[in-house]
């Protein structure tokens, strides 16, 4: 019977105020941020100062599909890399440590269409992350609309223990009806 | 890389597209710029000066 791991398997990342990168080990170079969301939820005043956004990036385009292969002296396409993601989930898990009351939220790239993806990978990822994370949290994922149109897929993750819990959740599962709302 | 000039008109047609859009839009297309600029700045294509000028602050060390 295949033994499971249970713990992560991150990449050494370095840190430098809260920017992070970590190099795979085909060499490519990875980036993760942590910003303060520029208003992005001052309709909501009671939740903005608690919501940062979160992303993270390979720093060249070439890098998602494929990368070279030095024994072969050829591109190979690339092999799903668990250790990325191993790698992200300890990144968050070292943001949520420190910044317990920081919820960080995401919006799912869609200028190449593969927003879909990247949120059915996400949450696979967070059902992993929730195996072994030191500081059980919660990620929820909502669609942002107005009337007309679905402008694409967020997510957030908030601390089980943090003490506003309920009102973060139930705040952003509502964003689209607020926003809807202010265009009355 | 970017001049402060063409910062400054974008700036301005941010403000314009904000105003003529809906909250969620906008809020949205916000949130896409602000990606966009973020990778631009890693992958050194735009300058720190260029982030603050959009209002993107990463957060900061306790």
């Amino acid at each position: 019977m295949q033994e499971v791991s249970n713990s992560l398997n991150p990449y050494e990342h370095f840190s430098k105020n809260l920017n992070y990168t970590f190099t795979t080990s085909n060499g490519i170079e990875y980036f993760v941020y942590f910003t303060e969301t520029s208003g992005y939820f001052e309709h909501i005043p009671e939740i903005n100062d608690d919501i940062v956004t979160f992303g993270f990036y390979p720093l060249t385009d070439e890098s998602e599909g494929f990368f070279y292969d030095p024994k072969t002296g050829i591109k190979r396409k690339q092999r799903f890399d668990m250790r990325v993601s191993d790698t992200i989930g300890s990144i968050t898990q070292e943001f949520l440590f420190t910044y317990p009351y920081k919820c960080p939220s995401f919006l799912c790239d869609d200028t190449d269409r593969r927003d879909k993806c990247r949120q059915k990978l996400f949450r696979k990822w967070a059902q992993s992350f929730s195996r072994f994370i030191e500081m059980p949290s919660t990620v929820y994922e909502n669609q942002i609309y107005d009337k007309r149109t679905i402008y694409g897929d967020a997510g957030i993750i908030v601390r089980n223990d943090h003490p506003r819990h309920a009102l973060i959740r139930d705040s952003f599962m509502n964003l689209s009806s607020v926003l809807v709302g202010k265009d009355l | 890389m970017k001049t402060a000039n063409s910062s400054e008109t974008s700036s301005a047609k941010a403000v314009v597209d904000v105003n003529s859009q809906s909250k969620a839009s906008a809020i949205i297309q916000k949130m896409k710029d602000d990606k966009k600029a973020i990778k631009q700045f890693f992958r050194g294509e735009i300058s720190i000066q260029e982030i603050d000028a959009r209002g993107i602050k990463f957060v900061k060390p306790i």
